[in-house]
């Protein structure tokens, strides 16, 4: 089965955790994750700059790990990463911020990308708070 | 709106039955918002395009909201330009109308008002659901 997820949830929420643990599973069974969409605040797990302390969870990696095994499609939602300053180094250009910080791995693109995530998909699994 | 950067393809398939599930009061997170904003952006794929507001989301359709008061975007207003993206199919829960004491005058009367068990055969008619 092909599936899709859309987050909305930042980093100290407990379901963008689960977002990962289902991920994790489905991929794990043999299904198809064609693109996790990270909208609203979810748009905050496209920074690279976190620094959690080494015995808690660096989610960054982990979705960068899983991306990298799988082959994963991680788009962060272009408007809510400039509302929330991520921002890659063409978007950083574009509004002359003398920083960008999109991790690795993850891209920023528009909302059409979560339209066309859900057709394609069998199933949208949203984590919204 | 933020389609201008993205033009690939509009039509895909066919098209699907997706339905908005809207659950947000209007103005405590900007999620309500950024769920228009998605919806607005869904209009331009070709898709066969629902939306239900349920629970708290129900807030979003009172008249006479004045947002500018807290410099916010007035939802009512957003809502009121939908059938300007083809997008008329809106419902609302009258459970959820009941619970929080909101009179089926004070919300638009563009929306059906549906009891739970049709609101229930809504959602189980649908290919996708996108709750927010």
């Amino acid at each position: 089965m092909i599936f899709s997820l859309a987050i909305y949830s930042s980093l100290s929420a407990q379901s963008q955790d689960s977002a990962y643990q289902f991920a994790h599973a489905l991929l794990s069974q043999g299904h198809q994750l064609y693109r996790v969409f990270f909208y609203h605040d979810g748009a905050y797990q496209g920074s690279a700059l976190p620094c959690p302390p080494q015995d808690e969870t660096d989610h960054t990696a982990r979705w960068q790990a899983l991306a990298k095994t799988y082959n994963i499609d991680l788009v962060i939602c272009i408007a809510a990463g400039l509302r929330r300053g991520i921002l890659d180094q063409r978007e950083a250009q574009r509004y002359e911020k003398a920083q960008y910080n999109l991790a690795d791995g993850f891209t920023l693109s528009g909302l059409g990308q979560l339209v066309e995530a859900t057709v394609q998909s069998d199933r949208l699994i949203t984590f919204a708070r | 709106m933020m389609m201008a950067a993205e033009g690939n393809t509009r039509t895909m398939n066919a098209p699907k039955k997706l339905l908005f599930v809207l659950r947000q009061a209007p103005y405590g997170s900007t999620l309500a918002k950024d769920a228009l904003d998605a919806i607005l952006a869904t209009s331009a794929y070709e898709q066969d395009l629902s939306i239900a507001f349920i629970d708290d989301g129900v807030f979003q359709l009172i008249n006479n909201q004045q947002a500018e008061l807290i410099d916010q975007k007035n939802i009512a207003r957003i809502l009121s330009a939908l059938p300007l993206y083809d997008i008329t199919q809106l419902f609302v829960c009258a459970a959820s109308l009941a619970e929080r004491g909101i009179a089926l005058n004070a919300i638009s009367e563009d929306i059906t008002v549906l009891e739970p068990k049709a609101l229930r055969t809504l959602l189980s008619q649908q290919d996708h659901l996108l709750s927010f």
